[in-house]
């Protein structure tokens, strides 16, 4: 994992001291809320519905055991026991007091961890393959250039007010679990032309109420030249980029209303003029870089032949909850925070500790945050699987349900969020308890909800999704069918007439119960039989059918 | 702050220390019940806990007060819009939450020093006449 270096540690100290201040100063009344709301905001301190909330940035999603437990220790001190893992690879808390987060804030920088930037007109965290440097489908681990860009992006003087917020998304893997195609700058790691490694750079993808797919604008990016031309990027964009419409300021609509082609040959044209300055990166600084996040010290010895299974639960769980590991005799594991009607996201102190010493204990001290709002294990020796099965089940962290159907991402909501029109997390419970006893039969299906058009639950990219809204003052809910956040990426239609939040439930099921009645064998994904069939049968079944 | 609402109003913002959702009552306290909150029954009225609640916020007491339309079911005063019901009830969930302990709410607006010069503006007192009559009794 990367370390803090002098610099780094000086920087967060100072920016803790300055947030104390600050907070000082607007409890004495010496700043006003309109003075004080973009300092806390760029300190990721958000006013919600019932309380502040703070959000704190997991760089590309890693987290160590002593980080894991110093998140548990400030649920319990400053918070109500429980912590929120988000879409974003992140961490927050629904219930500080303005006045306890200067001392959070203090006690996170002693482990390396802040909230800046995850808020804010800025480059935000910067979120990657939540099972990089362990999966066996990756050409490398692209958390070193993750972490390249975070440095650079770190209160980047020219960045630090875009006409919006800008996320940066990385994989290394052909089958895309990180959504690059639906973030503003997508990064796909890979060998390009001579042998070496290099970027296939996507631009301009993004959810919300203007959903759009990323344009790819380059294919053979090297790696010495990833900041200079991200940096042409973002130049380009803070040019042109809309400020007089905030619903029009992403990067999207920008490439959107330009053209890919001539966004792009702008940006090279830009590129072509600082490529070989200051932002060229050496190999010697990416191999400093590189080394942070060596492979662990992997056990040898070869795996036995055949992995024992104690119990067929145990069984089920390692066949849904684990991947395959690049090193033989290891696994990825993922350990799902959807229990059936639970929370998505949503840990205790106790179970953020739990898995804090499995990680310790059986995963060379990683532990990684999916934006599916799951934890991963990314590095465990597969004869000890059970054994992290059986902690798992004692913490209630054992759901073998990675992928399926109540595997579902919801963001909060208006059960939280000043933002939401709906609920979230109450549908996806009554989806996730009314599919679970079908959930094997059913077979891989995402479905993602969000409760207003913002879409931090990714409900464009879920191949069901439910998009929350208001409609003469309560909650109504539209249900689209067809999205994928993956590399076969595509956007949600939506299906017709929405729902109440007790239609909704029947609809989702009747979409499944038609999925299962027309696909051609259990073996025919979802999206292939909706892409085969097309939205009329779903439609039928939803608004013909008695 | 949003527009005066055609009926019924209470206001409502969040406490500054600790950003705990608060209400207006009738005797310019916030109190965490939405039960003892000030109800305004007509323009004048919303403008007085507007007024009230504008002043707060300039002596850093709360933040971002906005009235919430209110309609009477029986005999109950609950938010309209199903928004307000939720931020007046507080999360759907929480029984649901791994972990979850409700804290003691901490009430730290001692600490805060405002513009304590500067007179509130007056509360009309938009009780029902039962409920002040009574009192004055």
């Amino acid at each position: 994992m990367y370390r803090y270096d002098e610099f780094d540690a000086e920087f967060v100290r100072q920016r803790v001291a300055q947030f104390r201040d600050q907070v000082h100063r607007r409890l004495a009344g010496e700043l006003t809320e309109d003075e004080f709301r973009p300092l806390r905001l760029m300190n990721g301190v958000y006013l919600q519905l019932h309380a502040y909330m703070l959000r704190i940035a997991v760089p590309y999603g890693t987290l160590s055991s002593r980080q894991m437990r110093k998140l548990a220790h400030i649920a319990r001190t400053y918070d109500k026991g429980y912590g929120h893992f988000t879409t974003r690879q992140n961490l927050q808390f629904n219930w500080p007091r303005l006045e306890d987060i200067p001392d959070i804030l203090a006690e996170l920088a002693e482990i390396e961890m802040h909230a800046i930037q995850t808020s804010g007109n800025c480059i935000r965290n910067v979120t990657a393959d939540h099972f990089a440097g362990a999966t066996a489908d990756e050409v490398a681990d692209p958390r070193p250039y993750a972490e390249i860009i975070r440095q650079w992006s770190s209160l980047h003087p020219e960045f630090s007010f875009l006409p919006r917020k800008f996320k940066v998304a990385v994989t290394a893997a052909e089958h895309d679990r990180a959504a690059i195609q639906v973030h503003d700058i997508g990064l796909h790691l890979k060998r390009i032309a001579g042998g070496g490694l290099g970027f296939a750079v996507w631009v301009g993808g993004g959810q919300g109420r203007t959903p759009l797919l990323a344009k790819k604008i380059r294919d053979d990016l090297p790696e010495a030249d990833l900041l200079s031309y991200l940096e042409a990027v973002l130049r380009v964009y803070n040019l042109h980029g809309r400020r007089d419409n905030k619903y029009k300021a992403r990067i999207k609509i920008l490439v959107h209303e330009v053209g890919a082609e001539p966004f792009a040959a702008e940006v090279e044209a830009e590129w072509r003029r600082i490529r070989d300055g200051a932002l060229k990166l050496p190999a010697e600084e990416i191999g400093r870089i590189d080394a942070y996040f060596a492979p662990p010290a992997f056990d040898p010895r070869p795996a036995r032949a055949e992995l024992r299974l104690p119990d067929r639960a145990f069984e089920r769980w390692a066949a849904r909850n684990t991947h395959t590991h690049k090193q033989p005799g290891y696994a990825v594991v993922t350990i799902s925070l959807k229990p059936v009607g639970g929370i998505p996201g949503d840990a205790s102190a106790a179970q953020m500790d739990v898995v804090a010493d499995l990680a310790e204990r059986h995963s060379f001290d990683e532990v990684r945050v999916s934006h599916e709002q799951n934890l991963v294990l990314p590095h465990v020796r597969i004869e000890d699987l059970h054994a992290v099965y059986a902690a798992l089940k004692a913490a209630g962290l054992a759901e073998g349900n990675a992928g399926l159907a109540t595997d579902i991402i919801a963001c909060p909501g208006l059960d939280y969020c000043a933002l939401a029109n709906a609920r979230s997390i109450p549908i996806s419970q009554r989806i996730s308890e009314r599919l679970a006893p079908r959930q094997d039969e059913i077979g891989d299906l995402k479905i993602k909800i969000s409760g207003c058009i913002n879409a931090c639950g990714h409900h464009h990219v879920g191949h069901i999704g439910i998009l929350g809204v208001e409609k003469r003052g309560e909650e109504h809910y539209q249900l689209l069918l067809g999205g994928s956040g993956s590399e076969d990426a595509s956007l949600a239609a939506i299906t017709g007439p929405g729902f109440g939040p007790e239609g909704i439930v029947d609809a989702v099921e009747k979409v499944v119960d038609t999925y299962l009645r027309l696909r051609t064998d259990p073996g025919e994904p979802f999206l292939a039989a909706y892409g085969r069939l097309g939205p009329a049968p779903f439609k039928e079944a939803l608004y013909v059918a008695a | 702050m949003s527009k005066a609402a055609s009926s019924t109003s209470v206001l409502t913002a969040n406490r500054l220390g600790d950003g705990a959702v608060v209400f207006l009552d009738y005797d310019g306290v916030w109190v965490e019940q939405v039960r003892g909150a000030a109800i305004a029954r007509s323009p004048d009225e919303m403008r007085a806990l507007q007024d009230r609640g504008a002043h707060d916020a300039a002596r850093n007491l709360v933040v971002e007060p906005y009235l919430i339309e209110m309609q009477e079911i029986g005999g109950s005063f609950v938010p309209v819009r199903f928004r307000e019901r939720v931020r007046v009830a507080g999360p759907s969930i929480l029984a649901y939450v791994p972990g979850y302990t409700p804290t003691v709410p901490v009430v730290r607006q001692a600490h805060h020093q405002g513009e304590a010069s500067v007179a509130p503006p007056e509360l009309v007192d938009a009780r029902p006449q039962s409920v002040a009559q009574a009192e004055a009794a």
